[in-house]
Formats: structure tokens, sequence, C-alpha cells
């Protein structure tokens, strides 16, 4: 090989991967879009309650404010992880992923508790086009968490495996936009559904 | 091939992200939801310009995300990230504001029987 082929290739492979990061950001604005789209018939539908609870009635303030701490804890580990990967720390990486992992199961599990005390309650989304609108709101978001958990479950399995090589780095950085993206949903969801949503 | 140093090669996909960055945007998020929920529990303002500053806030923790998490700020010309999230915000205007100004007006403009009537006499139910 000669001396000039070399920064090429490199640039090439930065290339691809600026190509592989942007492509991905693509995917994630439209889920903005989609998150926006439940978000307007959450707004649409929230006086509709059919005799049912309103939102005030169902909301447990300081319980999503735990919730919503947990998160944004898992956000900055995720961070850490990327910061880790940044130095070469395999271990350091393994270590953050594991407690955004945690933090995000820990999340999970409080919206699923609070969903379970809500149907038990008869106040599941047969209840009112408000309570439809809330579950398909704040589930969807539980449901890009619980793809993001397996996500970052594979990636520590791949990282044990075969290290921080460009492809378990690559995967990395996009598991990283994916979890940092869950939060800043939830920052709407916390701020429109819980915090206004719970007044009146 | 590997000529290259492993630093070089990775520092593309991961930027160059610093801890101070992230521990800004871990302040900055933990004051702001903390001032929300403050608000709304204290009442420090009546209906709408609580419902209206809490939204500033939120805003404000977005775009601190946006900055100190996802490294908008950081990001080499051309700016395809920055054009993407451009337009997604339009999309999402034209979707939350547009719905919210019909159902707002047929909410106005129609009572609620005359609404399922309407319905009623579209769906062919």
């Amino acid at each position: 090989m000669s001396a000039t082929t070399h920064p090429l290739t490199r640039s090439e492979h930065q290339e691809k991967d600026i190509t592989t990061l942007i492509g991905f950001w693509v995917y994630v604005m439209t889920d903005c879009v989609v998150f926006a789209s439940l978000f307007a018939v959450f707004a649409v539908l929230r006086t509709r309650t059919a005799g049912g609870p309103d939102m005030a009635q169902i909301v447990d303030l300081p319980y999503a404010l735990v919730e919503t701490l947990v998160l944004l804890a898992s956000s900055f580990t995720c961070g850490m992880a990327i910061l880790s990967a940044q130095h070469r720390r395999r271990n350091g990486v393994i270590l953050f992923l594991l407690l955004t992992f945690l933090l995000g199961a820990t999340f999970l599990t409080m919206e699923l508790f609070e969903f379970h005390g809500l149907i038990i309650h008869g106040e599941s989304w047969h209840r009112s086009a408000m309570l439809s609108a809330f579950f398909t709101l704040v589930g969807t978001h539980g449901l890009h968490i619980t793809v993001g958990l397996l996500w970052i479950a594979v990636t520590i399995a791949t990282l044990f495996k075969s290290g921080l090589t460009r492809g378990t780095t690559r995967r990395l950085a996009l598991l990283s936009i994916f979890w940092h993206f869950l939060d800043l949903v939830w920052i709407f969801i916390f701020t429109f559904v819980y915090l206004i949503g719970g007044m009146h | 091939m590997a000529t290259y140093t492993p630093d070089e090669e990775m520092s593309a996909i991961l930027g160059h992200v610093k801890l101070s960055s992230y521990l800004a945007g871990l302040g900055i998020s933990i004051i702001c939801t903390a001032a929300a929920f403050l608000l709304v529990l204290s009442r420090a303002f009546s209906g709408l310009a609580l419902g209206l500053s809490i939204c500033a806030i939120a805003l404000v923790q977005f775009v601190a995300q946006l900055i100190y998490f996802l490294h908008m700020r950081d990001e080499e010309q051309p700016r395809w990230k920055l054009a993407v999230f451009l337009a997604m915000c339009l999309i999402v205007f034209i979707f939350v504001a547009g719905s919210l100004w019909i159902m707002h007006s047929l909410n106005v403009r129609m009572s609620i029987h005359m609404q399922e009537q309407y319905m009623r006499s579209q769906s062919g139910i």
C-alpha cells in the first residue's frame, strides 16, 4: 500500500460512518413525527372522559417525577458510555451500559406498575377516549424503551464477545442517539400529560 | 488497511464528546424538571400563565439536551442532521397546530349532538 492511499481509506470509512449516522438520525426524526401525532391526539381527546376520571384524578405527580429523574439519569449514564468508548475503555462502556439498562428497566417497571394500577381500578384504555389516547401515547414510549433495553442487552453481549470494534462502536453511537431521543420525548410527556394534564 | 489509529477511526462516529457537556446537560435538565414540578405544585401562577411557563421550561430542557446530549451544535458542514431536524419541526408544527386548530374550530362551531349526527351521517352507522 502506498502512503497516499491511507488517508483516502480512512476518509471513506468515516464517510460511511457519517452516512449511517445521518440515516439513523432521519429514522429518529420520523419517529418524532409519530410521537407528535400521538401528542396531537392526546391534546384533542384530553377532555373527552366519557364520565370517567380526568387526568388530574389519575396522575400521581411525585411518582411521575421519580420516573422522569430515573430516565434522565439513564440518559446521562448512556452518555458516559459514549465517553468511555471515546477513551477506548471497554469495561467502562459495559459498566455504564449496565447502569443504563438497570435505570431503563426501573423506569419501565414503574410505568407498567402505573398502568397496572389504573387497569385494576377499571381505568384502562376501554374507559374513555382520553384514557385511550393516554395509554397509546405513554405505551408507545414504553414500547420504544423496551426495544432500547433489548438493544442495550445485545450491545453489552457483543462488547463482551468482540470488544470495541468498528461495528460495536457504531452500534453504540446509534444506540446513544436512540436513548437520548427517548428522554427528549419523555420531557414532553412529563410536561403535557403529567404536569399540564394533571392540573385543574 | 489498518495503518490509521483506532482513535481516529472512531472519532467520526462518536464525535469529540466531553464530560463537561454531559454534566451541563444533566444539571440543566434536573433544574428544569424540578422547576416545572415545583411551579405546578405551588400553583405560583394561574391557569394559562402556569401552562405557558411550563412549556417554556420544557423547551429549554429540550434544547439543552439537543446541544449537550445529542451534540447538535458540534456538527460539521454540511449540517444534514440540523436540516432534517428543522424539517421535522415544521412537519410536527403543522401536524399538532393544525389538528388542534381544526378540532377546536369544530368544537366551537358544532354542539356535541351536531357532531354526533354529522359523524353518523358520514360514517354510515
